[in-house]
C-alpha cells in the first residue's frame, strides 16, 4: 500500500465517529449470499464456508456495519476527501467492526462489477478515522495497518485487493472507503 | 519487539504443526484454564475489559478463544530445547497457541497463577516464534506494532513477558505461533 497523507486537519473525523456511534447502519455486512450472481461471490463464500466463518446473522461474529453519504453522513467527507486524494469518487462507504467481530479476508465484489472493471484508472483507497487504538488492525493483500494516525489515508494495491478487518480491541474500529476514477 | 533471528534451519516447524494438527490441545483459552481464574493475578480485571466492550468467548457465542499445546505432550520437547540454545536461556514456560478461522485471542496479557513466582526470576526474558510460512488473514500485534506476512521461524523477543497483545485470524488456515520465556543464560 501506499501512504497518500492524512485528512485530520481538513475533517473532522472524530465527530463523524462520534456521530455513527448513535445511528442504525444501513445494512451489515455481508449483504450477499454465495448463491448471488455476482463476480466473485461465490468464490468468496466457499473459502469461507470451507474455513468454518460463522457470519453475525447466523450468529457468528463474521460481520461489520456499513454506513454510506447523506444517509448516515454527510456529503461534504466525501467532497473534501475526493479534493484531497484528487479522484472523483464512485463509491465510498464508513465500515464499523465491533469489539470481537472481523470481517474475513476478501475483495470487495460489488454489484456493478462488470462496469466498475471496465474503468480506466480505478483508485481505491481507505482512511483510518478512528483515533489509534490497541487491537484495530485491517490487512491488505500482504500489509498490515495498525495504530494509524486518526485520518491517514492509504492507497491499495487494486480496487480487487483481497484484505481482511479485526478488532480484537476494546473500542468500535471504524474505517472510510473510497474508489473512484483519478482526475 | 525486537528481532532476533531465525529458527527455519534448525527447528523443522512444518513438521512440528503437521504433529499438531493430529492432536487435541490440551486446553482452550481463556476459559477451559489449567488454574483456578480466582487464583490468576490479573484475571480479574482483564475479565472486566473484555466484558466492559462486549468480548465473548466462542462458548458464549464470540471468538475469544485459542488452542494451547504443550511440549512433552503434543509436540517433542527437543524444539524447546533447540529453541533455548538458539535464545540463550533456560525454559520456564513454552508453548504453541493455535487461532482457527474467525477466532482470535483477544486484547490481554499472558496472566498466570505462578506470576509471583515469575516475578521473583532474575532476567527473564520472551521470545515468540511466526512457525507458520505467512498466510493472509494473519496478524499478531502488540503495543508497538502488527505483524503479518512474517517469514516461517522467525523469532523477536518482547519487551517485557508481560507485554499486552492479541493475536487474530481472518484467514483461511490454522496459525499456530509458538511463545516462550525463562531467564537468560
Amino acid at each position: 500500500m501506499k501512504y497518500i497523507g492524512n485528512t485530520g486537519t481538513i475533517i473532522d473525523w472524530q465527530s463523524v465517529v462520534d456521530s455513527l456511534s448513535n445511528q442504525t447502519p444501513g445494512y451489515v455486512g455481508p449483504r450477499h449470499s454465495g448463491n448471488d450472481d455476482i463476480v466473485g461471490i461465490s468464490d468468496v463464500a466457499k473459502k469461507w464456508d470451507q474455513a468454518g466463518f460463522l457470519l453475525i446473522k447466523d450468529g457468528g461474529n463474521a460481520g461489520w456495519d456499513m454506513f454510506f453519504p447523506h444517509a448516515n453522513f454527510d456529503q461534504t467527507i466525501v467532497d473534501t476527501f475526493a479534493d484531497y486524494v484528487n479522484v472523483d469518487p464512485i463509491s465510498c462507504w464508513i465500515s464499523r467492526v465491533q469489539p470481537g467481530c472481523l470481517t474475513p479476508w476478501h475483495w470487495d465484489a460489488n454489484d456493478n462489477e462488470k462496469e466498475y472493471s471496465t474503468i480506466k484508472n480505478m483508485v481505491r483507497m481507505s482512511c483510518n478515522i478512528s483515533k489509534p487504538q490497541v487491537g484495530h488492525v485491517i490487512m491488505v493483500e500482504n500489509e498490515c495497518l495498525y495504530f494509524q494516525e486518526q485520518g491517514s489515508v492509504w492507497q491499495w494495491p487494486d480496487r480487487t485487493s483481497w484484505h481482511g478487518g479485526i478488532n480484537c480491541g476494546m473500542t468500535p474500529k471504524y474505517l472510510f472507503n473510497f474508489f473512484g476514477v483519478r482526475r | 519487539m525486537k528481532y532476533f533471528g531465525n529458527t527455519g534451519n534448525l527447528i523443522d516447524w512444518e513438521s512440528v504443526i503437521a504433529d499438531l494438527k493430529k492432536s487435541d490441545p490440551a486446553h482452550t483459552g481463556p476459559n477451559n484454564s489449567v488454574s483456578d481464574p480466582s487464583e490468576i493475578v490479573g484475571m480479574e480485571d482483564l475479565m472486566n475489559k473484555w466484558t466492559k466492550a462486549g468480548v465473548k468467548t466462542v462458548e458464549e457465542g464470540g471468538t475469544n478463544r485459542w488452542d494451547m499445546f504443550f511440549p512433552g505432550q503434543q509436540f517433542n520437547a527437543d524444539v524447546v530445547s533447540k529453541f533455548c540454545d538458539f535464545v540463550n536461556a533456560d525454559a520456564t514456560a513454552a508453548w504453541i497457541a493455535r487461532i482457527t478461522p474467525g477466532n482470535m485471542a483477544h486484547w490481554h496479557w499472558d496472566t498466570s497463577s505462578h506470576e509471583n513466582e515469575f516475578n521473583a526470576i532474575p532476567n527473564m526474558v520472551r521470545y515468540c516464534c511466526f512457525i507458520m510460512k505467512s498466510q493472509p488473514g494473519h496478524v499478531f500485534m502488540t503495543e508497538e506494532g502488527a505483524y503479518c506476512n512474517q517469514e516461517q521461524g522467525s523469532v523477536y523477543q518482547w519487551p517485557s513477558r508481560t507485554m499486552w497483545h492479541g493475536g487474530l485470524n481472518c484467514g483461511m488456515t490454522e496459525k499456530y505461533m509458538f511463545h516462550f520465556f525463562g531467564p537468560a543464560r
